[in-house]
């Protein structure tokens, strides 16, 4: 018997999956809140990047939470805009878009496969980008972007879903240090931008949680601020 | 149009026209994020008020410095108390870091709420 809401139900495993590697996310956060902070020079120097993007993933989690004990047909619409609600900051409002754009994209049931997960970040790619007039080069976007093309340029190859993820760190890497050039504002204080240091950290714990990684800390390979 | 005082100086005054502060701010409002147009036009508060129809108006504080009126379209679905407030304070450094005149007052004045593009 055809259901409608099948498409929008999420199962209770792969609720708990997300909500761990959510976790996962929040956890770096907390641990590099302060240095995320201290490369926010553009576009206000205000040093509440790493804060905005915790609080905003701290409210995706609870909202998780809130949403465990019910598999409601509406409920990726629903997590989406509580979330988006609940953002804070610049950086945290374009995380809640990126999250938006790649919930509506996830696959029903099947498991995530390159052609998914291109399409995931694709979407969250647009989402993110649907709403500024201008996007300005160099920031959490310009992460995005590269992420989104990366995840299309391997979508036909056959590889685990650690080895994509690993695949989008290291593109992801490389894309973070590009900021410094691509904003002449970045490049005078030799810095990394904030809002998309703070989405690799995300990334990153999310693909070694996948990955069944310990959470070791390698600071060498973070490169967040100019050596 | 009105002239707003940069510096007095023992040469005479510098000036920048409030038209030249609103492009600084348009500038600066089209790549805030959550902004996808400019409204309609800021309330007219005096006879030489400028550029309504891009949506900034600026004019002389009383205490000195700028008081500027942002009337924006902002992306549907987003926070709009979030975005209003990034908005504020991102045009507010930016115009004060153009300019060096103390910004006193910003009106953020949500005109509008569609999808983007």
């Amino acid at each position: 018997m055809s259901d409608p809401g099948a498409e929008s139900r999420v199962a209770g495993a792969e609720l708990a999956l997300v909500r761990r590697l959510a976790l996962a996310a929040l956890e770096a956060l907390e641990r590099e809140r302060q240095r995320i902070d201290g490369l926010n020079v553009y576009p206000v120097p205000d040093g509440d990047t790493g804060l905005n993007l915790l609080l905003t993933v701290r409210a995706l989690v609870e909202e998780l939470d809130a949403a465990e004990s019910s598999a409601a047909a509406t409920f990726r619409r629903d997590f989406a805009r509580s979330v988006l609600m609940r953002a804070r900051g610049t950086s945290g409002v374009i995380l809640s878009q990126i999250v938006r754009g790649a919930v509506e994209a996830a696959p029903a049931s099947e498991p995530v496969g390159g052609r998914a997960l291109a399409a995931m970040l694709e979407s969250a790619r647009a989402a993110a980008f649907s709403a500024v007039a201008r996007p300005a080069e160099g920031t959490i976007l310009s992460l995005m972007r590269e992420l989104s093309d990366e995840a299309r340029r391997l979508r036909r190859k056959t590889m685990p879903l650690e080895q994509r993820l690993a695949a989008l760190v290291e593109r992801g890497e490389q894309a973070l240090e590009r900021t410094r050039t691509q904003s002449r504002v970045l490049g005078e204080a030799g810095v990394v931008d904030a809002g998309a240091a703070g989405l690799l950290v995300c990334l990153r714990a999310v693909a070694r949680e996948l990955a069944g990684e310990p959470v070791v800390e390698n600071t060498a390979s973070l490169r967040l601020v100019s050596s | 149009m009105e002239a707003i005082q940069l510096q007095e100086t023992a040469l005479g005054q510098l000036l920048v026209s409030s038209r030249a502060i609103a492009q600084v701010a348009e500038r600066s409002l089209d790549e805030c994020y959550g902004v996808v147009g400019l409204g309609r036009g800021a309330r007219i508060r005096r006879a030489f008020a400028l550029r309504r129809r891009h949506g900034v108006e600026v004019v002389a504080a009383e205490q000195g410095g700028v008081e500027l009126t942002l009337a924006v379209v902002i992306a549907y679905g987003l926070n709009l108390a979030e975005v209003a407030a990034t908005v504020r304070s991102r045009v507010s450094y930016e115009v004060e870091r153009v300019t060096g005149l103390e910004v006193a007052r910003v009106e953020v004045r949500i005109d509008d709420v569609r999808s983007g593009s």
